[in-house]
């Protein structure tokens, strides 16, 4: 019954018609950052450095391109809009009342919702890095064997990172889908993931201290998730380098930049608003405890 | 052995009291009539068995096992009043989803087909729900809950939009389930096709059990029971009949029949022709109404039991 479900539910993810949609937008957003990027970080006749620098420059793109799009925004909006189209349409078309009347536990139709809607963003989201690295590749005109040290030698990381960020915004939907049991605002509650990531990460890089002055970092998605990304890198790859540290300091918030290029030293010290294995405990908690209440709620859910 | 017992059982949302205090008991096997008007509370009472809808007090068992449970489910097939679908699912799909879900033995492929066939579906098996007429979708709403082959059969206005012949299709797979002893709950509209097949039946009046019991037991009840007598005279006919020990009350229709309430039907349609004969009164012809409709009327409408 539960791979019946599970089965199901990725069937009705795999929706020709929004997927098609999510390639265009996201495609059309990574071209419009590549061209930024392309013209500001990526030095002209790129093949031409040695391997090393290569790899440097595209890893040092390829990782604030899938932390701020591939595996950011664009997958957290993605995710919102995927799960509004599970669990909330069951129970908004009255198709759910059938579904539990049938001789199943409650907790495993929607844990395998919740998994389908993970396995199938998690699917995206691994499509999406793929885009990322051949778009880079194609556009920043680095030589083949730059994607070894650019691309694949952070892979193990941001593919935990992906499953991360799936299960997270998943959760937030599940809850969503049971407490409003409407698709449009099950999709606008989870879009306040998104939201939050995208405003706070502005927020952070206007001048000024109302950022800390009002702790705004706690409830900072891009700088929670920039944190675990980073502990994830460190720990599941090599050292960073302190280019790619400067990277995610200026687009995560996570490591202090010093001013000028030439005074970044061999490593940043981490801007330490919250510790990144805080950062992580929070998000897992946070997942684990809107994943908790969903379940309770559904089990006591009239239909 | 009894199929369906509720002691209690109560839902209230907020201020308002959907269904109060609900005390029934449906033996195995029996076809139980749920009557009542629109917003009575059936559904709701339905869906306390089923387990959809959780009491705020009382009790609710199927087969012994607390409703909501998944040993109590297992036990359940059920198809809502308006039942929602996987439009871009085929029929067929959609069974065997379903059936899945059911814990059929054997195939649910096979399951699904074989209730296609039953439910004259078979046409339509392979093309997409959204292209089902109403009839069509009812009957696969029925056939879903028909997929485990389970005890009890909770059926919230089966037979609505049905055409005649769609109609007369599920009566007969209902009929022959029963004979297979299968326990089936159901609320119709159509009172006079319910009593055709129902053993007992239970009226809902906002949210209140009226009555409940056998059906012939509910249909002889005090005063529900009405004649319409056409005599050779019948201002005479009406001031002798008023005096009957059996009848009630009598009065006279549009036509100038008369029209006579008795407690004692039976007894009544006995000596109706002799009393008239007596009184050299000639009979041209007596109609016995007082089925379910009527029942459901006189109870519903006028103000509960008599």
């Amino acid at each position: 019954m539960f791979l019946a479900i599970y089965r199901k539910t990725l069937g009705d993810l795999s929706e020709p018609k929004a997927i098609l949609t999510y390639l265009l937008v996201f495609v059309s957003v990574l071209w419009f950052l590549l061209i930024g990027f392309g013209n500001n970080e990526i030095p002209d006749a790129v093949a031409k450095l040695p391997l090393a620098e290569q790899e440097l420059e595209l890893l040092t793109a390829y990782v604030p391109l899938t932390w701020l799009w591939g595996v950011g925004i664009g997958l957290l909006v993605a995710g919102a809009l995927f799960v509004a189209l599970t669990l909330a349409t069951e129970a908004d078309r009255g198709t759910l009342d059938l579904l539990l009347s049938k001789p199943v536990r409650r907790w495993e139709v929607l844990l395998a919702i919740f998994l389908a809607n993970v396995t199938f963003l998690f699917a995206v989201a691994v499509a999406s890095l793929l885009l990322v690295a051949v778009f880079l590749y194609q556009m920043g005109g680095f030589s083949t064997a730059a994607l070894g040290g650019g691309v694949f030698a952070v892979l193990p990381a941001t593919l935990v990172y992906a499953l991360f960020v799936s299960a997270f915004v998943n959760a937030v939907g599940m809850a969503a889908s049971v407490a409003t049991r409407n698709r449009l605002q099950t999709a606008a509650l989870t879009a306040v993931v998104p939201a939050l990531f995208f405003v706070l990460f502005v927020a952070r890089l206007v001048p000024g201290s109302i950022y800390e002055d009002y702790s705004l970092y706690m409830i900072d998605v891009s700088y929670h998730l920039g944190n675990v990304y980073a502990l994830l890198l460190g720990t599941l790859g090599d050292p960073l380098p302190v280019e790619l540290q400067a990277q995610l300091g200026f687009w995560a918030g996570v490591y202090e930049v010093p001013q000028g290029q030439d005074a970044l030293g061999e490593s940043l010290e981490l801007v330490g608003y919250v510790d990144p294995v805080v950062s992580l405990a929070l998000c897992v908690c946070l997942t684990l405890g809107l994943l908790a209440v969903a379940l309770v709620q559904f089990q006591r859910l009239d239909v | 052995m009894t199929m369906i017992e509720t002691r209690g059982l109560t839902k209230e949302y907020g201020d308002v009291t959907a269904v109060t205090e609900v005390d029934l008991t449906v033996d195995r096997g029996d076809i139980h009539g749920f009557v009542g008007h629109n917003g009575a509370g059936k559904t709701t009472t339905m869906q306390m068995l089923t387990g959809l809808v959780t009491p705020t007090r009382g009790e609710a068992y199927i087969g012994g096992e607390p409703a909501g449970t998944r040993a109590a489910t297992k036990k359940i097939g059920y198809a809502p009043q308006d039942p929602a679908f996987y439009e871009s699912m085929t029929g067929r799909d959609y069974l065997t989803y379903m059936g899945e879900l059911s814990a059929v033995d054997g195939s649910t492929r096979e399951r699904a087909d074989e209730l296609l066939t039953r439910l004259n579906l078979t046409d339509a098996a392979d093309q997409a729900v959204e292209g089902y007429s109403g009839g069509m979708l009812r009957r696969l709403a029925v056939g879903q809950a028909m997929l485990g082959d389970p005890e009890l059969l909770i059926l919230d206005e089966p037979t609505a939009a049905l055409d005649p012949e769609g109609r007369a299709m599920i009566i007969d797979a209902l009929e022959s389930l029963t004979d297979e002893g299968t326990t089936i709950f159901v609320s119709s509209h159509v009172l006079t096709e319910l009593e055709q097949f129902i053993d007992t039946v239970t009226f809902l009046k906002e949210g209140q059990v009226v009555t409940s019991g056998p059906l012939t037991e509910v249909l002889s009840d005090t005063g529900i029971e009405r004649f319409v007598v056409d005599a050779s005279d019948n201002d005479r006919a009406a001031r002798l009949l008023a005096t009957h020990e059996s009848v009630d009350e009598v009065d006279r229709n549009d036509d100038g029949a008369v029209v006579v309430r008795t407690d004692d039907p039976e007894g009544f349609a006995v000596a109706l022709p002799q009393a008239l004969s007596d009184a050299t009164l000639g009979l041209y012809s007596v109609d016995r109404e007082g089925g379910l409709e009527e029942r459901f009327l006189d109870i519903l409408d006028d103000g509960g039991e008599d």
